[in-house]
């Protein structure tokens, strides 16, 4: 593992653990890495769990991490990861009040020369989505709200 | 439990068993765990466990020996370790005993 991936990871950890173990932990790889008993995948990939379990620590001090919890963590953040390297949308509920879904992307695409169309179809949606479904809408706000709201004397 | 007091993490304990047996470093530790546990430790598992077991006072580490940092358990670890272990046999008498009552 080079020198440069390694502290890469390390710099995942947080502050206090990278400065109190990172040149541990580097020996420690070289070491291991000079055995052969282990694969330069498993080290990173034991390396990558380890920092999400030693930042979890240091927001729970006294969190018993389980693998449940890691799967849980790690799946969490592929599906915010990928859905920013999808052009950084919002989600898709917060974009459709906009108006349409999925939003026009300007992704170039040098292939057909059409570097200013959008990628995607762009589907219409009506402007209030809710009625079109044939949700009724919500009544009105209370103009006026009071401290003393709901007890049974209200203030006058 | 009997004590009052959290058990240790199973990692925690592996290293507190083998440093039970004398000061070592990182490596050996890897190695000495994985020879009387079959449980391989990583460098981030394993430097995770002696942060905690070190911020709890529990191990201790040593003049660096030329790049390699050993590290020693302390009498509070020796100590907890015993409330582990003895925990883990009484645990573990209870079970066996059920077992045998079962199968009778």
């Amino acid at each position: 593992m080079s020198n440069r991936l390694l502290r890469a990871i390390l710099a995942l950890y947080p502050r206090s653990f990278r400065r109190r173990y990172a040149r541990e932990v580097q020996d420690l790889v070289k070491d291991l890495e000079a055995s052969g008993d282990h694969s330069r995948s498993w080290l990173v990939s034991e390396l990558l769990v380890s920092a999400v379990a030693e930042r979890l620590h240091a927001v729970r001090p006294h969190a018993r991490l389980t693998i449940p919890t890691l799967v849980v963590v790690a799946a969490l953040g592929a599906s915010i990861g990928s859905h920013r390297l999808h052009g950084g949308q919002r989600h898709p509920l917060a974009t459709a009040s906009a108006g349409t879904y999925p939003p026009p992307t300007t992704k170039p695409s040098t292939r057909l020369g059409t570097a200013d169309a959008p990628t995607s179809q762009t589907i219409p949606l009506p402007r209030n989505a809710a009625a079109a479904r044939g949700v009724p809408p919500l009544p009105p706000p209370t103009p006026y709200m009071t401290q003393n709201e709901g007890s049974n004397s209200p203030s006058q | 439990m009997p004590g009052g007091r959290s058990r240790l993490p199973e990692r925690s304990a592996l290293v507190l068993m083998s440093l039970a047996g004398g000061e070592k470093h990182g490596y050996a530790l890897i190695k000495e765990i994985e020879s009387f546990a079959g449980i391989t430790l990583g460098p981030g598992t394993l430097y995770g466990a002696l942060a905690r077991l070190e911020r709890d006072g529990l191990v201790e580490p040593q003049p660096a020996d030329e790049r390699r940092h050993p590290y020693a358990i302390t009498a509070e670890g020796r100590k907890r370790l015993h409330e582990h272990l003895s925990e883990s046999a009484r645990l573990a008498a209870f079970g066996l005993e059920r077992i045998a009552i079962e199968g009778t």
